[in-house]
C-alpha cells in the first residue's frame, strides 16, 4: 500500500475525524473498519468523506438544504463513480485520481448514504452518510376525531 | 419532574417577552397542525424594539430581554406560550380535529400586566400625581376563555379565536388571522394578517377613564367596540439542532377611538423582535 502526499492528507483528515470520538476503542475500531472495508482488490485504500455530514432543518419533515463537500481516495487505475444510495444514475464519474473532491447541493427530507463504486458495478467500495436533524421534532401523532378525555 | 414542570410554567408566565401554538407557531410549522404529543421548551435572549400607544410606556425603545417559549401536548390537553404570539400563554383542550381543521377549547389565554393595587378603593384620598401614576400603571391583565378554530390549507393557516375575559369580566375579543409560510433553503419565512374585534368593555378596561378615576391630565373618556388590523412578517433559521434564530416585525393599526384616549399617544403599535433561543 503506497500513498502520495495528497492521499495522506485525505487519510489524516479521516483519521482526525475518527480521533475526535469519545474513546480510543471506538477510534481504533473506526480505523480498522475504514481500512478493512475500503481496500480495493489490489490492496489500495479507497475512502470517502463528506463535510458537513449533518443537515439541520427547522421542523421534522421539511426538506433540508446543505452544500456538501465530498472528498475521496481512489486508486490511480480504474473508473469510479459517486452514487446516492438507491439512485441508479451516478452523481459523478471519474478516472483514477483525476478528481478527489466535489461540492454538491444536498436537498432531502431524510438521511442519505453516498457510495463510491466502480463504474457499472454494484459493489460498494466506500460509503459516507449525511444525517438529517431537526430542531422541532414531531412526537407521537395523536388520533384525529372527537375527544372525550 | 413535578418541580421541573412548575419551573417551566413559571418561566413561561414570568417571561416579560413571551415571544408567540396559535397561528404564530402553526404558520412557522409550514402550515401543519400541531397534532403530536409531547413538546419543547426554549429559552434565549431577545433584542426588541417596541413602540406602543400607551402614554409613559417604559418598555418603549430598544430592550434586551429574556425570550421564553414552549408548548406541551398530552391527550388533547395543551399549554402554549409561543415566541411571537399575540395571545400570551394559552391552556386548553383540543376538542376535535381532522387533517384540515382543529377546534380547541381555550380554558385560559393570558396576557397583559396584573397589578394588585391596594389604593383602588381610596381614589378620592390620593394626590393628583398618584392618581395619574395609577392610571398609567393600571392593570392590563386579560384572561380569556373561549374557542379557537384553525384551518390548514397547504402553506396557509387560518385561525379564528373568540374569548371572553374571566379575570374581571372585561369583555370579548374576537380575532381572525390568515398566515402563510415559505421555506427558502433552510430559512422559514412567514406572514400573518389579522383583524380583531375588541368589545367596548375591553377597550374601556385598557383605554377608558371613569369619572372616579379622571384627573386634570387624564380626563374621563369612554370607548365603544373597535376593529383593528395588524400585519406581521418574520423569519426563523435553525443555527444548529438546538439553537434557533428568529426575527419578526408586527404593525398593528389601532382605531382613532383608541388613539383619542388620554391614555394613548399614537394610533399604532410596532414590535420588532430578534432572538436567539436554545430549544430543549
Amino acid at each position: 500500500m503506497c500513498f502520495s502526499k495528497d492521499d495522506w492528507h485525505i487519510v489524516m483528515e479521516l483519521f482526525n475525524k475518527i480521533k475526535h470520538r469519545n474513546t480510543a476503542f471506538i477510534g481504533l475500531l473506526g480505523i480498522f473498519t475504514l481500512v478493512s472495508s475500503s481496500a480495493s482488490a489490489e490492496g489500495e485504500l479507497i475512502a470517502l468523506d463528506v463535510k458537513p455530514n449533518r443537515c439541520i432543518a427547522l421542523h421534522q419533515g421539511q426538506i433540508c438544504y446543505q452544500t456538501l463537500r465530498f472528498q475521496w481516495l481512489t486508486p490511480a487505475i480504474g473508473e469510479y463513480c459517486l452514487y446516492q444510495q438507491a439512485v441508479s444514475e451516478p452523481l459523478l464519474c471519474w478516472s483514477g485520481k483525476k478528481i478527489t473532491t466535489v461540492a454538491y447541493e444536498f436537498e432531502s427530507d431524510r438521511s442519505l448514504a453516498y457510495q463510491i463504486r466502480r463504474k457499472g458495478e454494484e459493489n460498494v467500495l466506500a460509503q459516507a452518510q449525511v444525517k438529517i436533524a431537526w430542531v422541532y421534532k414531531k412526537g407521537r401523532k395523536s388520533a384525529s376525531g372527537w375527544r372525550l378525555f | 419532574m413535578k418541580r421541573a414542570c412548575l419551573v417551566c410554567v413559571a418561566l413561561l408566565l414570568c417571561a416579560t417577552q413571551v415571544i408567540a401554538g396559535d397561528i404564530a407557531s402553526d404558520v412557522r410549522n409550514g402550515g401543519s397542525t400541531q397534532d403530536s404529543e409531547g413538546g419543547y421548551l426554549e429559552l434565549g435572549v431577545s433584542l426588541s424594539y417596541l413602540k406602543g400607544p400607551d402614554v409613559d410606556d417604559n418598555d418603549e425603545g430598544l430592550v434586551v430581554d429574556v425570550a421564553a417559549g414552549g408548548s406541551y401536548r398530552y391527550r388533547g390537553f395543551f399549554i402554549e406560550a409561543f415566541q411571537t404570539t399575540s395571545d400570551g400563554v394559552s391552556i386548553g383542550y383540543r376538542l376535535w380535529d381532522n387533517e384540515r381543521w382543529s377546534f380547541d377549547l381555550l380554558a385560559s389565554s393570558m396576557f397583559g400586566l396584573f397589578t394588585d393595587d391596594e389604593d383602588d378603593n381610596n381614589l378620592s384620598r390620593l394626590s393628583e400625581a398618584r392618581r395619574n401614576q395609577k392610571l398609567v400603571d393600571q392593570d392590563t391583565f386579560y384572561n380569556g376563555v373561549g374557542l379557537r378554530a384553525t384551518g390548514y390549507f397547504g402553506d396557509y393557516v387560518f385561525q379564528y379565536r373568540l374569548v371572553t375575559d374571566i379575570h374581571d369580566g372585561n369583555g370579548v375579543i374576537s380575532t381572525a388571522r390568515l398566515g402563510r409560510s415559505w421555506q427558502i433553503k433552510n430559512w422559514n419565512l412567514h406572514s400573518i394578517i389579522s383583524a380583531q374585534y375588541t368589545s367596548a368593555e375591553t377597550n374601556n378596561y385598557w383605554y377608558g377613564i371613569s369619572d372616579d378615576e379622571a384627573t386634570q391630565r387624564f380626563p374621563a373618556y369612554s370607548l365603544g367596540s373597535t376593529i383593528s388590523f395588524s400585519a406581521e412578517i418574520g423569519a426563523t433559521y435553525p443555527l444548529s439542532e438546538h439553537w434557533v434564530y428568529r426575527s419578526f416585525i408586527r404593525y398593528t393599526d389601532l382605531t382613532s377611538e383608541v388613539s383619542r384616549s388620554p391614555l394613548a399617544d399614537s394610533n399604532n403599535t410596532t414590535t420588532v423582535i430578534t432572538s436567539i433561543s436554545y430549544v430543549f
